[in-house]
């Protein structure tokens, strides 16, 4: 309980900002990938694990055997670049928790809370001190899947998942100016709220093939509705009454795959695309891919910590989207055997996002530190079975 | 797990350590998607009145014996000040001699010196039938007797003197003790407060006004007169009501930014105001009198009406979805005689309290035939107002369910010492004729309307924090009272966040 305290008020006390480039679409996106994957570029979604869980490709988590549960947390730096000025702000999120429970021969159950897109950030401006624009919030999915693998010997290693993506959240972008006339006392406040409200789910089915060296999945979003509902808000004057609408839940497919070419080493690829055509108006297919390299140690407790822990590498990019913005960046990490506790990942990531949209260029160049705990146990089973 | 931890709270800490301050880079960027802050303009329009109304200022009128008792009017207000005596009632008699021979004189005692000591008129009818409708101003027919009175300074005591002689009708009256009742009527007679009245002899005797429902039997009507004339005496005032030509404001602003016009029914959230300051014509009439001006804006969100015939009850409920606020209650409307009738509210048991204009508690209040009122409430709660209108034998009562509450900006300059010292411009006196006040909260409403209905007084109010404005003044301000306002604004951004 200590713990869990400190690292709260921890989070508590870091600042909570980000680039202005958050204004664009529905914000920024994190991914929903696992602790061990940040290291890979993002890509490791077809490694197979015996306690990861991707919300999208839920299909590997039937082979999993141990109960997990995972927490991220992310501080990370950015160095804000238009042509003309830099900025360097601090920032922690929680991008995704999630748990997984291996039902034995019924297949796998997952849920997990991912903080897909993120509205925060602050900016002023230097010269008029009373001027402020900030956002705040973020749409989430809950995401409730279902794996199973097939028990038949003839398609040995093939598995299929379905998981539910419940669409959620709101966020508020707020302007405010201050101003005080020469001649008068008082001073005016005029603050404008323009609040997103969004609701709406969709499904996502995958497949997942693993046999000796090589793992394969794949995985397609089923066409869904999210309903956006969009509040004005003054402090000034009245408002009309809330607008709501309704787009297309982003229709997105992806492939990601595996290959543990040595004992202890994998190479792992992914490339996945999301439609925002329908979702964010002017937006494009978003394209993303990225590729790593893992060494993983083994062995038991008594032997050397840095021989049990994995060490990773990968880069990730992706280009297109809301804003058409662009990303590459380099990943590195490595994830450390904590005993019955499970495991600790942590993994760098430093590269740039673009955003370009109406010509003029924000640069945000990032070094994000993904620190991910994942608790794994065997449930169920008794102490001498489990060893 | 300690290391973990350890290392965490190492990362945050170096992350807050190289964080430069807030941000302040993007001003291209934002500009480019049009969500960068906008600038301060600064524009200038005439204004043009669609409708201009001259009303009397919100308040119920006061009962028998309840407030303040004036002599006198404006040029833009008139008061009837009718005075009841009862020479049958020994308790109001110094001495009760009812001496016929003595030559009875009406003596008033008013609170300053006069400035003008003629055009006091006073009426008198014996035998008064209904003394309710009497007091409240009711047209008595022709009086049987007229006389005129002028006022005398006391210079000593700094106090107006008035004295009339009443001749023979009060022998006739006292004789048969019939009651009977005077009314003042003075137009001419810039106002001044009463404070003590009473009818004296030769020989000592004294008749004091008689008691009606436990209260001194006098009362006031104030009525209006002469359009387009602000006033603000010792007993009511009168504003202005004025609609602006808002759709053409709407209209002149869009065309100045650029921006597409906003649809008639719309709300129309383009700029935000951060001043607006609107130019008028005024004419201070009391010499060495200062006053600054507001404009007080509220919106109209719906309106509700029930009616009431004379000496019938109706249950009334309104209410405002927006916040789930209502009220619900019995209006009773009971016969007050010669037309008029008594209007209460009651929510419940309880009798819902009203405000008269100068700031006393009533329960009930006297309504006369034509006569329409609006009615401040002791416990308002701020999302209503009342009005009240008598007409074919029915009491109107309506309800306007208020959007956004009234509001008016003040002309605060500095505060020295605890005490306010406003704007210059915004104050007339003398030599000066031409004020520019404050109004960005009622302009914004103005601009924004949308389906809405904007109610805009314009009334003047006291330089000092006084809550009464112990004098008479008045503003011609014709039929365009505001003729120009500046505004400065900001565009409201309209980049599209998705």
């Amino acid at each position: 309980m200590k713990t869990l305290t400190s690292l709260l008020m921890i989070l508590a006390g870091a600042a909570l900002s980000q680039s202005p480039s958050a204004l664009v679409g529905w914000g920024r996106e994190n991914t929903g990938v696992d602790g061990p994957s940040r290291g890979m570029g993002d890509a490791g979604a077809a490694l197979r694990s015996d306690r990861a869980w991707d919300p999208s490709l839920t299909a590997r988590s039937a082979f999993a055997t141990l109960t997990a549960l995972e927490a991220q947390v992310v501080p990370s730096l950015t160095w804000i670049e238009d042509d003309q000025t830099s900025n360097t702000i601090g920032n922690v999120e929680v991008p995704r928790l999630s748990v997984g429970i291996p039902l034995g021969g019924f297949g796998h159950l997952g849920a997990g809370y991912w903080q897909r897109f993120s509205r925060s950030f602050e900016y002023s401006v230097e010269n008029d001190t009373g001027y402020s624009l900030k956002g705040e919030g973020g749409a989430f999915e809950v995401v409730a899947s279902y794996a199973y693998a097939l028990p038949f010997e003839q398609v040995r290693g093939l598995a299929f998942g379905a998981s539910y993506h419940k669409v959620m959240g709101r966020d508020r972008v707020v302007q405010q100016y201050a101003w005080t006339a020469p001649d008068e006392y008082n001073g005016v406040v005029r603050k404008d709220t323009l609040e997103t409200r969004r609701d709406g789910g969709y499904w996502t089915l995958s497949g997942y093939w693993t046999r000796g060296a090589f793992d394969v999945g794949a995985w397609t979003n089923l066409p869904g509705e999210i309903e956006l509902t969009r509040h004005r808000g003054a402090n000034d004057q009245i408002v009309g009454r809330d607008s709501v609408r309704t787009v297309d839940a982003p229709l997105g497919w992806g492939l990601a795959g595996a290959w543990r070419f040595l004992p202890k080493q994998s190479l792992v690829a992914r490339v996945a695309a999301d439609d925002w055509t329908e979702s964010v108006q002017g937006a494009d297919v978003l394209w993303s891919f990225g590729a790593g390299w893992q060494w993983k140690g083994g062995g038991d407790r008594y032997d050397d910590i840095w021989k049990r822990s994995a060490f990773r590498a990968g880069g990730l990019g992706s280009v297109g989207g809301a804003g058409d913005r662009s990303t590459l960046a380099l990943t590195c990490g490595a994830g450390l055997p904590m005993g019955d506790f499970g495991t600790f990942d942590v993994s760098a990531q430093a590269g740039r996002t673009t955003t370009a949209a109406s010509g003029e260029e924000l640069r945000d160049s990032f070094v994000r530190l993904y620190v991910s705990l994942t608790g794994a146990n065997r449930w169920g089973q008794s102490q001498r079975k489990r060893r | 797990m300690r290391r973990p931890i350890a290392l965490l709270t190492a990362v945050l800490l170096t992350g807050c350590g190289l964080t430069d301050g807030p941000n302040r880079t993007g001003s291209v960027w934002l500009d480019s998607l049009d969500l960068g802050p906008q600038g301060l303009e600064s524009a200038s329009f005439g204004l043009r009145a669609l409708d201009v109304d001259t009303i009397l200022d919100p308040g119920v009128p006061s009962l028998n014996g309840v407030g303040t008792l004036v002599l006198g009017g404006s040029d833009a207000l008139e008061s009837t000040t009718s005075l009841w005596f009862s020479p049958s009632d020994s308790t109001r008699w110094v001495r009760g001699s009812k001496d016929e021979r003595g030559t009875w004189k009406l003596e008033l005692v008013l609170d300053s010196s006069c400035s003008d000591p003629d055009g006091i008129e006073i009426r008198m009818w014996s035998g008064i039938k209904d003394t309710l409708a009497f007091l409240s101003g009711i047209s008595m027919g022709t009086a049987e007797r007229t006389v005129s009175a002028t006022c005398v300074n006391d210079s000593a005591s700094n106090t107006g003197r008035v004295r009339a002689s009443l001749l023979d009708s009060t022998r006739v009256v006292f004789h048969s003790s019939q009651d009977f009742g005077l009314r003042l009527v003075a137009p001419g007679f810039e106002s001044r407060q009463i404070v003590a009245v009473r009818l004296v002899d030769g020989v000592d005797d004294t008749l004091h006004p008689g008691l009606l429902e436990g209260r001194a039997a006098w009362g006031m009507r104030w009525s209006d007169r002469g359009a387009g004339s602000l006033a603000s005496t010792l007993g009511w005032g009168k504003r202005l009501r004025v609609r602006l030509d808002d759709a053409a404001l709407r209209q002149a602003l869009a065309t100045r930014l650029g921006l597409p016009s906003v649809d008639a029914d719309s709300f129309d959230n383009s700029v935000s105001l951060f001043s607006a300051r609107v130019g008028a014509d005024v004419h201070v009439r009391t010499p060495g009198t200062a006053r600054r001006f507001r404009l007080a804006s509220w919106v109209i969100r719906h309106t509700d009406i029930s009616y009431a015939s004379i000496g019938s009850s109706v249950g009334w409920s309104s209410s405002r979805p927006d916040d789930g606020a209502s009220m619900e209650g019995t209006l009773v409307a009971r016969d007050g005689g010669a037309g008029t009738v008594r209007v209460a509210l009651l929510s419940g048991s309880d009798s819902i309290p009203f405000l008269t204009h100068d700031g006393q508690i009533q329960y009930t209040f006297v309504l006369l035939p034509g006569q329409e009122i609006e009615a401040p409430m002791y416990l308002d709660p701020g999302w209503t107002k009342f009005r009240f209108l008598l007409e074919d034998g029915k009491v109107r009562f309506v309800r306007h369910v208020l959007a956004a509450p009234v509001a008016a900006d003040d002309q605060i300059k500095a505060v020295e010492g605890g005490v306010y010292v406003f704007r210059d411009e915004a104050v007339a006196k003398d030599g000066v004729a031409r004020v520019r006040f404050e109004a960005r909260t009622a302009f914004s409403r103005i601009l924004n309307r949308g389906a809405q209905e904007v109610w805009t007084d314009l009334y003047p109010v006291a330089v000092q924090t006084d809550s009464v404005i112990n004098d008479n003044s008045r503003i011609d301000l014709g039929s365009q009272p505001l003729d120009s306002v500046t505004f400065l604004f900001r565009r409201r951004i309209t980049g599209a966040v998705q």
